[in-house]
């Protein structure tokens, strides 16, 4: 099958240079069925020996046990995403949480003015202070933890809120910089149905995809 | 006094690693191999990019723990902290390699957000000899430190404002490094914030 044309990452060597990893095994197989790939996955593959780490911390955060489910914690990783502009994060997360949260109507709608949005009162708290960590890191006071005390979110709800916030900042600034661009809405779709059940370990990833039988 | 209940008596992120062990160890092990692991840059390099972006963040606990490390890594001297002093102040004066200054740029711009950083600073760094690998790294530093950094504020651990304080603390991180501490956490005494 033909390979389809994705225009290239910012760092050639990188793209050139993939490690063993399930991360390579995924590249290979989306490229070998004529699909685009998810182009984090160079990142990923280029220093398995950073992100495997990277990859299991992520699988904790998102979807370890938390008093936040896992399709309000894409929703923040989502919204986070969409504020620092991180084009292939929002699409990519929006994408998994419209799957986790069954209506991509809610997610579209969070996204372009979460204010007015039919977002749960108590849930659109947790997204202001989402925002404020991302654009006033300084800023932030007590005030703002017990803002979501008095919504009723517990001391652990709010710790996994802001380590879905901080690591989303980490992940929009490495996609970002390294010139990972989004893929197509029917791909994006695709890995958001995959990663709702997958998570994020790399093996499991790609023991679903095998699973699936239809590449990438 | 932290916003949500951590332990008292353990400063900055120890504090809030302590609360859930288990998101705690794969962020020790990332900052172990991007600060201490193989690479052509050297601790003291990635330590100062890591306390430059913590400074700009205005998270005092991480950038006044990493400038130690940096410090501590070039011998722990006088001119040693003085030196990292001067890389926070001031990149384009201070005494670093042509090239880690283009690569401090890129961590800058990286930490103000991930669009800030045009194709002229990449190719800056590699005209002054820095591969993609070494751009990659600083990439990941600066990106990862605009996690840790939101951690600890977001959770507003207690830190100490003393740089003497943060001097053992440098030392263990230079030294001993980030994956040792995960049975027993570092404890400086109680104190308020």
């Amino acid at each position: 099958m033909k390979a389809v044309e994705q225009t290239p990452t910012w760092l050639p060597e990188v793209e050139a240079n993939p490690q063993p990893s399930p991360y390579a095994d995924l590249i290979r197989i989306a490229k070998e069925s004529g699909r685009e790939h998810w182009q984090i996955w160079h990142l990923f593959a280029f220093r398995p020996e950073v992100t495997s780490p990277l990859a299991s911390f992520t699988e904790g955060v998102m979807r370890g046990d938390a008093p936040i489910s896992g399709g309000l914690r894409e929703l923040i990783a989502a919204y986070t995403s969409w504020t620092n502009q991180c084009e292939f994060c929002w699409r990519s997360h929006a994408a998994i949480a419209a799957e986790m949260l069954g209506s991509e109507d809610l997610v579209r709608k969070v996204l372009e003015d979460m204010e007015t949005s039919p977002l749960p009162e108590h849930e659109k708290a947790l997204m202001r202070f989402a925002r404020k960590i991302t654009k006033e890191l300084p800023a932030m006071r007590e005030d703002d933890v017990e803002e979501l005390r008095r919504m009723g979110w517990s001391d652990e709800a709010i710790y996994y809120t802001i380590l879905v916030v901080a690591l989303f900042n980490f992940y929009n600034r490495w996609v970002t910089t390294s010139g990972v661009h989004p893929v197509s809405d029917e791909v994006h779709r695709m890995h958001g149905k995959r990663l709702a059940v997958s998570g994020y370990e790399p093996k499991n990833r790609l023991m679903g995809i095998k699973a699936s039988g239809n590449g990438v | 006094m932290a916003h949500i209940a951590l332990e008292e008596g353990m400063p900055g992120i120890t504090g809030a690693f302590a609360f859930r062990p288990e998101t705690a160890k794969p962020m020790r092990e990332l900052a172990e191999i991007l600060l201490r692991g193989e690479s052509t840059l050297t601790s003291a390099e990635r330590e100062a990019i890591a306390a430059v972006v913590s400074n700009g963040n205005e998270c005092r606990f991480c950038q006044m723990s990493h400038s130690a490390a940096a410090a501590e890594h070039r011998g722990g001297r006088e001119v040693d902290y003085a030196w990292i002093e001067a890389v926070k102040a001031n990149p384009e004066s201070a005494d670093i390699s042509p090239k880690l200054r283009a690569l401090i740029a890129i961590a800058k711009k990286v930490r103000e957000g991930g669009k800030n950083v045009t194709a002229a600073d990449i190719n800056l760094a590699r005209e002054r000899g820095a591969t993609d690998r070494e751009i990659h790294d600083t990439v990941l530093i600066a990106a990862a430190f605009s996690m840790y950094n939101r951690y600890v504020d977001g959770l507003a651990t207690w830190q100490p404002e003393e740089m003497a304080a943060y001097k053992p603390m440098g030392q263990r991180m230079a030294h001993e490094g980030y994956a040792r501490r995960a049975a027993e956490p570092v404890r400086m005494g109680t104190g308020s914030r």
